[in-house]
Formats: structure tokens, sequence, C-alpha cells
């Protein structure tokens, strides 16, 4: 697993020095052999080095199914981003590998220290993505998300040490190892407060409502492959850390999980219903983010394992939907040069491959059975209805009007006659188009109708973290 | 060879197939199309006339925990599946000529076959969720169907109509769905129909009724259908005719058991069938739109089928569902005939006198409109029979069903008579081949469909009545007169769909969403910005701490030296005579102190 590290690190730096030329394919035969590794993984393997041994700090590497699907997926959405991004200059290339290398850290590392230096190292290069290589306000969004971050991480940074010396003053040992940490003993309150502080830390990630706003404000900035990890991947940093840290270390706190359901559930009728008002491409998707990450956060604060399962599986199958859109609209404005949903119209006309590729996306988005999205959002329903009825019913509301958004959006871009001449003549699919979204498709089809082997590697781990909450 | 009864799990893969074969490779539209649901009807009619006749089932996979992909295929699932695909056969070779040389043809093809997979789908599951995953799908072919000619004002907007309004009703099918699997644990129609009666089966069941209003365009949800109409004639005789649309009821007779076990349940299905039948009746006798009449004697329809089966009587609902797809498909489909021939016009103002030029097709409509009448004799009188009879308990929904045959009967006779006599207006011409051909066995369907039915007590007072009421309405139909103010009022369709768009589109769509979205840029966005403005003064403050304080100090210790040095700075001129005189004078200073101590 630390080749898994390692190996975009290496290949980042190495293109740095390479001739401008090779820049693209390199960096491609780059995520390429990550992908295979990432496939290769065993999926309950630990790897352990020691790092500093005098605070106890360690690198510490576990795949279990929860993590392995999210490396999968981290690994397909690089080598789909950098597919999508021809000619772009070297340090492009080289912040995104380095951005799937933190990821994988994000993902894997079950030391505390670790997961928080890669969660924030994941910063540095999304904001150059975003900050360099955005569209015309790149700046100020770039900053804007840096900053909400942060302060997020401050937070979260708080919580763990907080963790490390209750632990210490306890055992005398200090680690910042997840399994040993889970044995120590906090009063409530103290409990209590660091829960918030991993809140803090992981609802701005996520992000959960009210603190969402840097996300649209990014993703309408951020280049189409930064725009595609942001929400493929980066996103569900946040939710991975609720599962993996949050509810196993401070079960208590989180069994009092009323109120992060009810912001979940709000969540999902805001963001929908803002999306209604969109005129911006890119800021629908981003809002129809918050939508569907209202979906996931209500499955796991449903603490149960329907609930949890659904969001695990959720947030792959927002990933490749979300994903696959925002390269979508990536593929209309290198044609057109604008995100503005009213310059678009009657595409279907001249791309009738993209309009029919948009629709399975769409479909797949807005959960239509047989399709990806459907399973986890039933599944995160089933659980959410176990533990409160009312939630899951008012979580409905939210497919209504995630189809009324989705429609409205299929309609002005894709339907109609053509309004603008530009459009009438708009290249369809290229090959290499067809080849960036075939993986995702495919995807979307294969998780609707047999989700079995997801649901096969996340159970396990959920039960584990269940056994924490439930004993 | 493989056999047929254990393979029967493949009839909606036929479709299915096709859809996939058309939409990838484009070619071979007018072979595939027709011949892959004439393969599920096939495969389905072997397995009909197989005697004995055992349910089937068959377990595919495990879709989601605890829920699988289960097909079911007995009397009531053979009987639809025969249905839809045999009309639906049909409809696939009318449609190879109506539509040919229209643009996107394979488009077409591939989405009408895909609705036959989903349908059959529908009909073939044997546990409520994967149901669930036919009724969203027929939703999705209705929806691209509808808007077929997406480049025509006004069809997108319908289309997208008819979406939501049934992920309306599908938001109250998952909900109810959620509640059974809760408390019940499963969710197949075996344990459903097995399972004693609760509070949370009876919100379930109502949960579902709603959904049902949803696909088979009841109230509240049943605006939506008007406005499918812009669709091609013949998806408007297949999904928003024949089938989908019946999909509520064919819901209602797989749980019949279990709507039994909820009278409660069953009576709000009945009332809303009833109101929503009348409803409809009265708005089909003053639309002019040939194609808007026959969707709102759709609706109209349905209500009674919701009547029936509301009652309990779920036969008799599933027999007119049988009938109806005769009569019904047959209806859309001449006049279909009666459009083409006068390229596109539709209001029946503007037709006339078509009898002589279209002779097989003003048979074909009479009968058609006859037995949707309830012309004595003919299939429709004999499930509307079935139907007044199941009503017989009820007074009051019986008076209800009455006043709607004889609604029925009137706005049928005057739609006939306005195409056919009168005047002769516009140049037209009789269908050919298919668009011919295709009907006879639905002529055929709705003329003798009536053999088919349950058999039940005659009852000679019911039979009587309801040969005069639709007896009188097709002669009053002939020169009705509707006084202005009620025309009026019933041109506007009682205010439903306006009240609506007032509400969900131009409220909650346009100025709710917009009015949220300023608060999300003005007032949630607060949050980062006021926390940036606290950063920014306290960082100025501590900026201001930084030069005062930090840097005061370090001055003040630099200030110290420099005064401290200050004397010893005059002694380092650099001029070697100077330090002579230092080194001499030190000298002097040095030796004259020792002299003297």
């Amino acid at each position: 697993m630390m080749t898994l590290l390692w190996l975009p690190v290496l290949g980042a730096l190495l293109l740095l020095v390479m001739p401008r030329k090779l820049a693209w394919p390199a960096a491609l035969a780059v995520a390429l052999a990550t992908l295979g590794m990432a496939a290769g993984l065993p999926v309950t393997a630990t790897e352990r080095y020691s790092w500093i041994p005098t605070i106890g700090a360690q690198v510490l590497l576990v795949n279990d199914g929860i993590s392995y699907l999210l490396v999968l997926l981290t690994a397909l959405m690089t080598l789909l981003g950098l597919a999508a991004s021809p000619g772009q200059p070297r340090l492009f290339y080289a912040m995104l590998l380095g951005l799937s290398a933190g990821c994988y850290g994000v993902f894997l590392a079950q030391d505390l220290l670790v997961f928080f230096l890669c969660f924030e190292a994941v910063l540095i290069p999304m904001y150059f993505l975003i900050g360099l290589y955005g569209a015309e306000d790149r700046r100020r969004a770039a900053f804007k998300f840096f900053l909400y971050t942060v302060v997020g991480s401050v937070a979260l940074l708080l919580g763990i040490l907080t963790l490390y010396f209750q632990h210490a003053a306890q055992t005398g040992v200090y680690t910042f190892e997840l399994t040993p940490l889970l044995s120590t003993r906090l009063p409530l309150a103290t409990e209590r407060l660091v829960f918030w502080a991993f809140f803090l830390g992981f609802a701005i990630k996520i992000p959960m409502f009210p603190f969402h706003t840097w996300l649209p404000d990014a993703h309408t900035q951020a280049p189409t492959a930064g725009s595609v990890m942001l929400a493929a991947v980066l996103l569900k940093m946040g939710t991975y850390g609720f599962v993996r840290f949050s509810l196993p270390l401070l079960p208590q706190a989180s069994l009092d999980s009323s109120v992060l359901m009810g912001l979940s559930v709000f969540a999902i009728l805001y963001g929908g219903w803002v999306c209604l008002a969109q005129t911006d491409w890119k800021r629908l998707v981003a809002y129809s983010s918050v939508s569907h990450m209202g979906f996931c956060t209500l499955g796991i604060f449903s603490l149960n394992a329907p609930g949890l399962e659904g969001a695990m599986l959720q947030q792959i199958n927002h990933g490749v939907s979300t994903g696959l859109l925002f390269l979508l609209v990536g593929f209309a404005y290198d044609r057109r040069h604008t995100r503005v949903i009213a310059d678009y119209g009657g595409l279907a006309k001249s791309m009738p491959g993209f309009a029919a590729v948009f629709m399975v996306a769409l479909l797949g988005s807005i959960g239509l059975p047989l399709l990806n999205g459907f399973v986890g959002e039933f599944t995160i329903l089933r659980g959410a209805f176990a533990a409160r009825p009312l939630a899951a019913g008012f979580a409905l509301i939210g497919i209504i009007l995630a189809a009324g958004y989705m429609l409205s959006l299929y309609r002005h871009t894709m339907l109609g006659a053509v309004r603008h001449a530009e459009n009438a003549s708009l290249p369809d699919l290229s090959p290499r188009e067809w080849l960036i979204v075939t993986p995702l498709l495919v995807l979307t089809v294969a998780i609707g109708l047999y989700p079995a082997p997801c649901f096969a590697l996340l159970g396990g781990p959920v039960e584990q973290i269940l056994e924490r909450l439930h004993p | 060879m493989v056999n047929p009864a254990s393979s029967f799990w493949w009839i909606p893969l036929y479709p299915l197939a096709g859809a996939a074969l058309i939409a990838v490779f484009r070619r071979g539209v007018s072979f595939i199309a027709p011949l892959a649901v004439a393969l599920s009807f096939l495969h389905a009619a072997t397995l009909w006339m197989a005697a004995p006749r055992a349910p089937l089932t068959h377990t595919l996979s495990q879709w989601m925990p605890g829920l699988p992909m289960g097909f079911l295929l007995d009397e009531l699932s053979l009987t639809m599946v025969l249905l839809v695909s045999g009309v639906g056969l049909l409809i696939h070779l009318y449609s190879l000529v109506y539509m040919d040389g229209e643009e996107g043809f394979w488009r077409y093809f591939a989405c009408l076959n895909l609705f036959v997979f989903f349908m059959l789908l529908l009909v073939l599951a044997d546990n409520l969720i994967f149901l669930f995953a036919g009724w969203e799908g027929v939703g999705l072919a209705s929806y691209l169907l509808i808007g077929f000619h997406h480049d025509r004002p006004t069809v997108n907007r319908n289309a997208n109509k008819a979406f939501l309004y049934n992920r309306a009703g599908d938001a109250g099918f998952l909900l109810g769905t959620l509640i059974l699997l809760a408390t019940l644990g499963t969710v197949d129609f075996a344990s459903l129909n097995a399972a004693p009666a609760t509070a949370a089966t009876l919100a379930a069941a109502l949960l579902l009724a709603f959904a049902a209003t949803g696909k088979s365009a009841q109230l509240p949800l049943f605006v939506w259908l008007p406005d499918a109409m812009v669709g091609p004639t013949p998806v408007s005789a297949l999904i928003h005719a024949a089938t989908m649309v019946t999909a509520g009821i064919y819901l209602f007779a797989r749980l019949g058991p279990f709507l039994g076990a909820h009278p409660e349940a069953g009576f709000v299905i009945a009332v809303i069938g009833a109101v929503t039948s009348l409803l409809a009746a009265t708005v089909a006798v003053v639309e002019n739109d040939i194609k808007r009449i026959l969707a709102y004697s759709t609706v109209s329809q349905l209500g009674l089928m919701f009547l029936a089966a509301g009652l309990g009587a779920t036969q008799a609902a599933m027999f007119h569902v049988l009938t109806h797809a005769f009569f019904k498909a047959l209806l859309f489909l001449t006049a279909g005939n009666v459009i083409h021939a006068l390229r596109g016009e539709q209001d029946i103002r503007f037709m006339g006198g078509l009898r002589g030029k279209m002779p097989w097709t003003f048979r074909l409509m009479t009968l058609a409109g006859l037995s949707l009448a309830g012309f004595p004799g003919l299939a429709g009188f004999f499930s509307k029979e079935a139907i007044l009879h199941a009503a017989t308990a009820q007074p009051l929904l019986l008076a209800v069903a009455f006043l709607v045959s004889f609604l029925t009967a009137l706005y049928t006779s005057r739609m006939l008579w306005a195409v056919f006599y009168g005047t002769y207006q516009r140049d037209g011409h009789e269908a050919h081949g298919l668009m011919l051909h295709a009907l006879w066995p639905l002529g055929l369907g709705s003329a003798a469909a009536g053999l088919l039915g349950p058999s039940q007590p005659v009852s000679w007072a019911l039979l009587l009545g309801s040969t005069v009421v639709s007896l009188s309405g097709l002669y009053l139909g002939r020169n009705i007169r509707i006084p202005g103010l009620v025309e009026a009022f019933l041109k506007r369709r009682w205010f439903v769909s306006e009240a609506y768009e007032l509400v969900l589109v131009e409220g909650a769509t346009h100025r709710g969403s917009r009015l949220l979205y300023w608060v999300d840029r003005n007032i949630v966005d607060l949050i980062p910005r006021l926390s940036a403005g606290v950063a920014s003064v306290t960082s100025s403050f501590s900026a201001m701490f930084d030069r005062v304080v930090v840097d005061g100090l370090v001055h003040l210790v630099a200030l110290l030296v420099e005064v401290v040095s200050f004397p010893l700075r005059l002694l380092e001129t650099g001029r070697i005579h100077h330090y002579a005189l230092f080194i001499l004078l030190t000298l002097a200073f040095s030796l004259g102190w020792y002299w003297l101590a």
C-alpha cells in the first residue's frame, strides 16, 4: 500500500523534469499503473512503518472494504480526470497526481496523525488546481476553499490532540493509532466536544449545510479535472472520516445523532431546491452534490447497518454519477467555453451521443431503479426509516426535487430547438471522450443491477463499527 | 430446446435486447423492434396454451440485501403479459408506417421496446420493490416518448410534467414500501397478502394508493395525462391508454387480499376513482382536441376501475383493464389515422364528413366508440356492467358510475358525429397497410372481449339501466349544447391544473427556489464572510500587537544597545594616531595608578 502513496508522488516529481510533450502520456501511464495496483490490493491488509517513535507516530496503512472501494474510486477518477485534460502544463498533472496520493493516504491511514497530514496535504494541490488553472474568478474561489477547509482542519487537529493526550494520561502510552485509542475513556462532555470538533472538520469537507457555500464557488471555478476530483473523491473524505473515526472513537457522542439527521434531511431538500434556481451548469451540479451528500450523511447518522452500508455505497455512486456529470460539463465547456445554461439548448440534435450519455448519467444521479443511485439511496432510506421514519419521509421529497432540477437542466441544455447558431455544428463525443465516459457508464449500470459485491465488501467493516456503537 | 416454463423470466428480456441492439446499431429497426415484442408474446402464448397452468417463480439474483430480483407468473400476470405484448406488438406494427420517415425513427423504437421491457418487468415482479423498477421504468419510457418531438413547443415541458407527477407518486410508493419493510420485514406479494392489518400497513396501503394515482392519472395527480398527448399518437395508444396507466389497477389486483384487509384504504380508492371519473368525464364533454377527449376519457375509465378495485372487485377492474385496452387503443389508433390523414389536425371542430373518405377507419372507430360507450353486446358493455355490479353496495358510488356511463356515451357520440358526419371540411384519405391491418385484432377485441370476463350473477336491472343510459347518451351526444358558463368552467378543467401550476411551478419552483438561492448567497454565506471579517479584524489587531509590542521590545533592546554603545562608538574613529594616543594615555594611566597605589 505504501507504493500506492509513493508512486503518484514520484511520478509527479518526474513529470516536472520531463519534456512537456511527454507529460500527459506519462501522467496517464502513472495513473493507469496506480489504478492497476489499487485494484490488486488485498481487501484486508495492514502495513506498519515506524516514523517518529518518540511521539508515538507511525505510518499505519490498513485496507478494508470501505477503504478499498474509495481507493479504487480515487484511482479511476484520477485516470479519467487526467484523460479529460490534454495539453495542460506539467505542473497541472503533477498536482493531480499528488492530489490522488493524498487521497490514498486519507483512505488508508489508520494512524490519526498520518490521516490528518494527508487530509491537509490534499488541500495544497487542490488550491493550486483551482487557483492557477481555474476560470475567471479562480483566486477568490481557491482562497475561500482553502480558508474554509483549514478552519475545519484546525478543529479536527484539536480533537485529535485531545484524544492523544487523554489516552496518554490514562495509559501512559503516546499513540495516534486508531485501535488503542478506541479504549480511551472520555467523560461524556469531553467526548461531545471532540465529536463536534471532528464534526466541524468533516462537515465542512462533505459539505453539510450550513458549511457548503464554498462548494459552488470552488466547483464553478475549478478546471474539469479539479471538479471531478473534488466531487468524486474529496467530498468523500468527510463522510469517510465520520465513519472511520467519529463513530468508533466517540460512540457515546455519536449516538446522539438526531440533530445531524435533521441537518442531513435539510441539506437534501435545501440543496435540491436551490438547484432549481441555478443558471450555471456547474453550479447546479455543485448544489446537487450538497443534496446527494445529504443522503450519505443521513445514512451514516441512522447508525444502523442499512444506513451505513447504503451511505458507503452511495458515496461511490455519487462519485461515479457526479464525476460523469462534471466530465460532461467539461466536454461541453471545451466546445462552447460557457457554463451558462441558457447558452446551450438543442444539443441533442448536434451531439446525440453526448445527449444519450448525459441522460444515463442523469438517471443514475436521480436514482432510477436498476441504475446505481437507486440502490444506494433506497438502502439509506431503509436505514433512516428504521432510525427515524419522519426523516426518511422528508428525504423522499428530495428525490422529486432531484428529478425536477435534473430534467429541467436536461431540457434547457439538450432538448428543444437549437437557439444559438454555434450549437448547431458542435462535434459529438470524440473517441477519447467515449473512452473516458465508458467505464463510468458501465459502473452506473453494473452497480445498479448487481450491487451484491459492494455490499459484501462493506458488510464486515460496517458490522465492526456498529459493534462499537451498540455493544 | 429450452423449456418455456422455466425460462418464463426471459419474457421481458427480448424487448430489452431489442432496445439495446437498436440503440447501438441503429439498423434493421423495423425488423428488430416488432420481432422482440413478438417473441415475448409468443413465449407468453406458449405458456398460456400449456395446461395445466401453475404459478411459476424464478429468483434471478439478490438485488439489495434481503430484496431479490424475483419473477412470478400466475394467471394475473400472464393476462397482463399477453395484453402488454399483444397490444404492444400491434402498436409496433402500426408505428412502422405511422412513424415512417421521421427523424429519430430508431430512437422511437428503442424507447418503445424499452417501454415494453419495463412494463413486462412490472407485471412479472414478485415483490414490491422489484415491481418498482418497472414502475419507474415505464415512467421513464413514457417521458422519453412524450418528448419524442423535442423541438416542438410545450413538448418538453409536458414530458417533464408527466415525469414529475409520476415521481411524486413514486415517492409515495417508496415510503409505503419502507413502512412495509420496517413492519413486516419483507415486501414479496405472497407475504403482503397474508399479513394482518395494522395501522402501519394501513398507512402503507394509502401510500400505495397515492402512488397509483400518479401512474394511473387519478386525483390528485391526474393532470399530467392530458398534457402527455403531445407524444406521438401510437405512444398515447400504448402507454397512455392501454398499458402503463393501468399499472395502478394491476397493483391493486396484485395486492387484492392485502387491500381487502384494509377496507378503509379501499374506500378511499373507490371515492378517488368516482370523483376523478366524474370530473374527467365532464371535461371530455367540452374538449375539442380529439386526443385530449380520449385522454380525459381514459382518466375517467381508469376512475371506474379504481372504483371497482377499491370496493374489492379487482376481477371486475382487471376485466375493464382488458376491454379498455382494446377499445381505447383502437380509438387512439383510428384517431391517429384521422390526424395523419388531416396532416396533424387534432381539433374536431375542423373535422367532419370523413365517413366516406375513410370508411374502414370510420367503422373501426365507431365500433371502438360504441364499446367504450357500453353499447349492449360489445366488450365495454360487459366490463362496465361488472363494475356497476361491484358498486351496488354503495348507492352513491353506483349513481356516480351511472352518471359517468351516461357522460361517456355522450362525449363519444359527440366526437364520432363531429369527425365522420356533418360537412366535409378537409381533404382526407383512408389509411393503408399496417396502419389499417394492425387494427383488426383490436376491433375483434373491442367487440368480443366480453367473453373473457369473469362469470357473475346477472342483474337484469343493472343491464337494463346501463343499456338505457348508454343509448340515451349516444342519442343526445349528436346535438349537444352546453351552457356557456358551464362550458367555460369545464374548459378550465375545474382549475386543478392551474392551481398546481400556481403553487408548484410558479410558487415553489420559480419564486421559492430563487428566494432560497438568494438566502444561500447572502445569509448562509455570511458564515465564511463573517468569520473572514472577524479573522481580518483580529488579525489586524494581532498585526498591531506585533508591530507595537513584539517589535517594540526588539526595538527597545536595540535602542538600549545603541544608547549604551554610543560613548564607545565615539572612541572608534579609525585613525592610527588616535589609537596611538589612547594606547599612550592608557599606559600612562595604568603606570600612574600603579605608582600611586
